[in-house]
């Protein structure tokens, strides 16, 4: 059963740095994929929904508010909002577990599209889950 | 007879425009700025509230709130 809220946890490692040290900015996309990807396979018979469907990015965005270093570990809760027929935005809010600021907030607009591009009203099922969790600052 | 107001109403909301902006001749792209996603998001709004199915053929021909008034007008 999953929880109301998706949380995820990661430790920055050399790979997520630039030699001074500043983690890449597009890391934070691909740690956003990653939270995404999981936090569909916490809802039940989730293979069956994306059978025939895939899920799109419409536009991602990310506001750097801290510098994270090498060692942090950062807990990345996933929230939802503006969900509409056919897209949601999923909301990612990045805190760093040591002092517990907030050092990073991002967004994703998702649409759900079938093999020939047509956009796709959000499967029901999907809709009450991603209501269960709802982005509050 | 069709409701031109609430039309015009869900429109504006699909959009994000202000509904005294939209026109009977708007081009949902040209003139109102609408995307895909608008778009799509525009005839789902419409099919639910006016319990009407838009075939996918036909929702590539409407371009114009007029096409959508005339396609509901002729299908509800």
């Amino acid at each position: 059963m999953r929880k109301d809220i998706f949380n995820y946890e990661l430790t920055v490692t050399l790979k997520d740095i630039n030699m001074y040290g500043t983690v890449y900015f597009a890391r934070y996309f691909e740690w956003q994929g990653v939270c995404r990807e999981l936090y569909f396979t916490t809802l039940e018979n989730y293979q069956a929904v994306f059978n025939d469907i895939a899920l799109v990015t419409k536009y991602a965005w990310n506001d750097y508010k801290k510098q994270i270093h090498v060692f942090d570990q950062i807990l990345i809760r996933v929230q939802n909002r503006n969900i509409k027929k056919t897209s949601f935005e999923m909301m990612f809010t990045y805190i760093d577990k040591k002092s517990g600021d907030v050092v990073s907030v991002g967004g994703e607009t998702l649409i759900f599209m079938d093999k020939n591009g047509i956009i796709l009203r959000i499967p029901d099922r999907i809709t009450k889950e991603l209501n269960k969790n709802i982005y509050v600052e | 007879m069709i409701d031109k107001d609430k039309i015009k109403e869900i429109i504006s909301l699909a959009f994000n425009v202000k509904i005294e902006d939209i026109k009977d001749t708007s081009n949902f792209i040209e003139d109102l700025g609408a995307d895909s996603l608008c778009i799509a998001e525009l005839i789902y709004n419409m099919e639910d509230h006016f319990k009407v199915k838009i075939p996918t053929e036909k929702i590539r021909k409407l371009k114009t709130v007029k096409d959508i008034m005339d396609y509901l007008g002729g299908n509800i």
